[in-house]
């Protein structure tokens, strides 16, 4: 022991300093690396299955058919893969009971903008995702001669993503409303 | 003769000690960056996870302003997370001892989550896969649990089915457990909210 401490020591400085940034560097670089060497994150998993700018409702969760990892069938999902890089997307969907989500993510998972249902009352969403370039998406409704349509609009941080309707599981007597509410979201290319 | 030979050694030995620093620092580098960027990224510490008796919950799970750890372990876990704006979802893989969750021990989840939150429990194997069972149960919510009389939830994670909520774990080897609670009352950041409050214990029972 004695012997090989004699070996160790005196530590060369340098090299134990040049150790401490190489250990930094190298936990920052695998961090940062950590998510692009992922085979296939969430939204490669889902958008196999999915057309562009259509809500599909998914089967209900069983372990034969399970979409992703520690998705439960404690609620019903429709998904919409959006993607406007040749236009704006139109998305309606109602909230009628507390539980319910509609989030919208970018191709990382990362959640961009929620509505949540509250108790009491419905909550309807009609959302147009516009890019986030600046670019003429064609006359306004008033421009036309039209009525518009109250829609709020919302400037999406990325061109492609998700837009995931969770229905909670009320119980089986519950389920035929839950899917009939499912069918009535909507997503799609918006009228220019 | 002699000298030569003494030369020749000191050569050697200033080799290997050289050869030894630089198979040292590699070393130290590798497990040093890699090991605790992996910890980081797998567990998390106190800046990331709140960590409540065996349920952690990844702080900024599914958020724009999510930092990389956390992006780095849902992109791993291949989870779509709902953003702890709204949500907080909590994932035990230990009963409230410490002992890992595994499918041949009976559990027994005790707690009494707060009127103004939609919650759920579900029962995942290890890799967060569903667990087959011929009664197609997995988790309950706040709607279709049953519960008692003093408004506490029990639920049962075992082989052979029991009375009340009870989900099965049958050949499932170790277990993960996920508790989501939205607020619907004062939808506000999880920092806000008491997680004490809404988490249930996870009793083990008996074992085969």
């Amino acid at each position: 022991m004695k012997t090989f401490l004699a070996y160790l020591l005196p530590p060369n400085w340098r090299l134990v300093l040049a150790a401490f940034f190489a250990v930094v560097a190298l936990h920052i670089c695998a961090t940062f690396a950590a998510p692009h060497l992922t085979l296939a994150t969430p939204y490669d998993r889902l958008i196999a299955s999915l057309p562009a700018n259509a809500m599909r409702v998914l089967p209900p969760v069983t372990p034969s058919a399970q979409p992703l990892p520690f998705m439960a069938p404690d609620a019903r999902i429709a998904v919409c893969r959006f993607d406007t890089s040749k236009g704006s997307v139109a998305l309606t969907a109602g909230l009628p009971s507390p539980g319910w989500t509609l989030s919208l993510y970018n191709l990382n998972g990362e959640n961009f903008y929620t509505a949540v249902g509250e108790p009491g009352r419905r909550v309807n969403i009609s959302l147009v995702l516009i890019p986030e370039q600046e670019r003429f998406q064609g006359l306004t409704p008033e421009a036309r001669g039209e009525r518009s349509v109250p829609q709020s609009q919302l400037r999406v941080p990325a061109s492609r993503g998700l837009a995931v309707l969770r229905a909670t599981d009320a119980g089986l007597a519950f389920r035929a409303r839950t899917e009939a509410e499912l069918k009535r979201t909507a997503c799609g290319v918006a009228p220019s | 003769m002699s000298f030569v030979r003494h030369q020749i050694k000191k050569r050697v030995a200033s080799a290997l000690r050289l050869l030894t620093d630089w198979a040292l620092f590699i070393t130290i580098v590798l497990i040093g960056g890699l090991g605790s960027s992996w910890y980081m990224v797998e567990a998390g510490n106190r800046l990331t996870t709140v960590t409540v008796g065996p349920w952690v919950m990844w702080k900024t799970a599914g958020r724009m302003d999510a930092d990389p750890y956390t992006r780095a372990h849902f992109t791993s876990l291949g989870a779509l997370p709902i953003s702890t704006g709204i949500a907080d979802t909590y994932l035990a893989r230990t009963d409230s001892e410490g002992n890992r969750l595994h499918s041949s021990c009976d559990y027994t989840l005790t707690g009494s989550p707060p009127a103004n939150f939609w919650w759920s429990v579900s029962v995942f194997d290890v890799g967060g896969g569903l667990i087959p069972n011929a009664a197609d149960r997995h988790s309950f919510t706040s709607d279709t649990a049953a519960l008692m009389p003093d408004g506490k939830f029990v639920a049962s994670l075992a082989r052979s089915a029991s009375a009340g909520n009870w989900l099965p774990t049958g050949g499932a080897g170790r277990l993960a457990v996920v508790f989501t609670a939205i607020d619907y009352g004062a939808a506000g950041t999880s920092e806000d909210r008491d997680p004490t409050a809404l988490l249930p214990t996870i009793t083990r029972g008996s074992c085969r």
